[in-house]
């Protein structure tokens, strides 16, 4: 019986002990191969493959590749335009106008990681000069980031409905009102914070509705962008994978030919990039196939669902306690390796409890990227802090309060499903 | 691994070659996937056979891009670990962890290479539904890029250095 159980700690101490995610995985998913005796060892190499030959996940690197081309065509400059004319009046400018750019960014970017990369290098320095703690930079950077990862695209929620075999074309849609959400939270955070600090405005007044129509147009080709591809999935023009591949040739398009500003020669070097990050995430996707197998062999996930229902029968209690424990282990597990890891073992749980696996999907998926900023382990606050040279603690103070409002966000999209499922179902029908 | 060598004189020609060599294919393969699937979307509206090897090439281009793409990976360090915990031992068994850590991985690489050499012989008789080609061509790279993956494991153990542009536009994840 607890030979059963090896895998899986044999997993978390390849974790605790700083081998690779990806690896580490793989390696423990291969000791049940190993252990078992019954399964042919080419069934694990197999399983390592078998991801690669998924068409749902080819959306990853599109939309990985479409980001990174927006991005070097200077969109964001035109995006954060808007946000000045939008939001340049309010207190705190500069970091209203960050979770402002987050939102819009995320609808072009589909990783959070990505965006905090590109907030904290093309807003933190600005902040800083503007007198705002570098602490306070790093945190609202990264914080915004985690919107990217609910507004559509998301490569969170591509690798959850692959996993879960959920509509991506739901779960998209699905995101737009949470990400709204965690924004809004955001702000109203910001906002208390910047009063008290003396967080300046960049403008006397609003910019008028004049200047925020002209950012707007100026913007319009990247604003567009996710539109396009709700307005194709949602009406059976293509697929997400196929919106992702038609979203690089139209942003080629637009950077190199609308706006003047990208040019052929820089593709190479973001097309390495897009493969170095797509199989990064990718390795990770391949091993938990593989530890998948296992999962499904030794029944884990109807031992662990028996378990768990000795704890509580109610759906919202449970998927409460699942949150905390999400938390917890957020503090210390790489996202989306959690996302990989933990998403077979919960959705046939949860789905026998009634509970909508695109609902479960957005909770999942905003926990564990909340995980992203929260200390000691976290992406987006690695990222922001190396960028604005922040110490931990100094992170860990500052992000206390965003962090706060966060998750009464989590515990409303947990408890109210309606505020996940209304969008979907008003577009898709029920 | 050791972090604060000096970055590697640029090379050029062959030598260029040989040290992006996955980074190159790893592009090659994204552009396929882009312009197959592409094709395939117009393909279906502008004429009346849609070009059914579209989504073939395109699964077996991600399947390169993601193997070749994790070999360049090892080469830039960008696998993701957990180091909180094995930070705060001792230096000695800081020492003794990593070194564990690299044992498993080259004998993981060794194992792929090994199972992905022979299943790539074993499914040379069986051929993909569309294009009618054999297996071996999803799995042969799989062996090769986990050969691959050992020696410039070896290669960055033994102080060889690549490096990324700081201010580059991804961070998938």
């Amino acid at each position: 019986m607890l030979a059963d159980w090896v895998p899986g700690i044999l997993m978390l101490t390849l974790f605790a002990l700083g081998t690779p995610i990806a690896f580490a995985i793989a390696m423990s998913a291969l000791s049940f191969f190993l252990i078992d005796g019954e399964v042919p060892l080419n069934i694990f190499v197999q399983k390592m493959v078998t991801a690669t030959d998924s068409y749902p996940l080819l959306a990853i690197p599109f939309f990985v590749l479409a980001g990174a081309i927006m991005n070097r065509a200077g969109i964001t400059r035109k995006l954060l335009a808007l946000a000045d004319a939008m939001v340049g009046h309010m207190t705190g400018a500069l970091a209203q106008m960050c979770t402002v750019l987050a939102t819009m960014l995320g609808g072009l970017t589909a990783s959070s990681s990505a965006d905090a990369a590109m907030l904290a290098k093309v807003l933190g320095p600005e902040m800083t000069r503007h007198g705002y703690s570098r602490a306070f930079a790093a945190v609202i950077t990264s914080c915004s980031a985690i919107i990217a990862s609910l507004i559509p695209p998301s490569i969170g929620l591509i690798i959850y409905g692959y996993i879960a075999d959920a509509s991506i074309g739901r779960l998209f849609i699905a995101g737009i009102v949470p990400g709204l959400l965690i924004a809004a939270s955001l702000m109203t955070v910001t906002a208390i914070i910047s009063r008290r600090r003396g967080y300046l405005p960049l403008r006397d007044r609003f910019a008028g509705n004049a200047e925020v129509a002209r950012a707007f147009r100026d913007a319009l080709w990247a604003l567009s962008i996710p539109v396009f591809i709700i307005v194709g999935i949602r009406y059976g023009i293509f697929t997400p994978t196929e919106a992702g591949a038609i979203t690089v040739l139209y942003v080629i398009l637009v950077g190199v030919y609308a706006y003047g500003t990208l040019k052929f020669s820089d593709l190479p070097t973001l097309l390495k990039e897009t493969a170095l990050d797509t199989a990064s995430v990718m390795m990770m996707v391949c091993a938990a196939s593989a530890f998948g197998f296992y999962l499904a062999w030794e029944r884990i996930p109807p031992q662990m669902a028996a378990w768990m229902v000795t704890l509580t029968r109610d759906p919202t209690m449970l998927l409460l306690l699942i949150n905390v424990m999400l938390i917890v282990l957020g503090t210390a597990v790489e996202g989306t390796s959690a996302l990989i890891i933990l998403t077979p073992i919960f959705v046939p749980i949860l789905t026998k409890l009634g509970i909508d696996p695109v609902h479960f999907g957005i909770v999942l998926v905003t926990n564990l990227t909340i995980a992203g900023v929260t200390p000691p382990v976290g992406q987006m606050m690695f990222i922001s802090s190396q960028v604005l040279k922040v110490p931990m603690d100094d992170y860990t103070m500052e992000v206390l309060p965003f962090l706060g409002a966060m998750l009464v966000v989590l515990v409303l999209l947990t408890v109210f499903p309606q505020l996940s499922l209304w969008l979907p179902n008003l577009v898709y029908g029920k | 691994m050791n972090a604060s060598l000096p970055a590697a004189p640029e090379r050029r020609g062959f030598a260029w070659f040989v040290d992006q060599f996955e980074e190159i294919v790893a592009c090659i393969a994204v552009s396929v996937i882009v312009f197959s699937v592409s094709w395939g979307v117009v393909t279906r509206y502008i004429t009346e056979q849609p070009a059914a090897w579209a989504s073939e090439v395109a699964t077996l281009g991600f399947a390169w891009a993601i193997y070749f793409g994790a070999a360049a990976c090892i080469k830039y360090r960008l696998f993701p670990t957990i180091e909180m915990l094995v930070d705060r031992f001792p230096p000695v068994v800081q020492h003794a962890v990593r070194v564990m850590n690299h044992v498993l991985m080259l004998a993981f690489f060794a194992f792929m290479t090994w199972f992905g050499v022979r299943f790539a012989i074993d499914t040379w008789d069986s051929p993909s539904p569309v294009l009618r080609m054999p297996q071996t061509f999803l799995y042969g790279p799989v062996a090769f890029c986990s050969l691959l993956m050992a020696v410039r494991y070896l290669q960055v153990l033994g102080g060889r250095r690549w490096t990324l542009d700081e201010n580059r536009d991804t961070h998938a994840g």
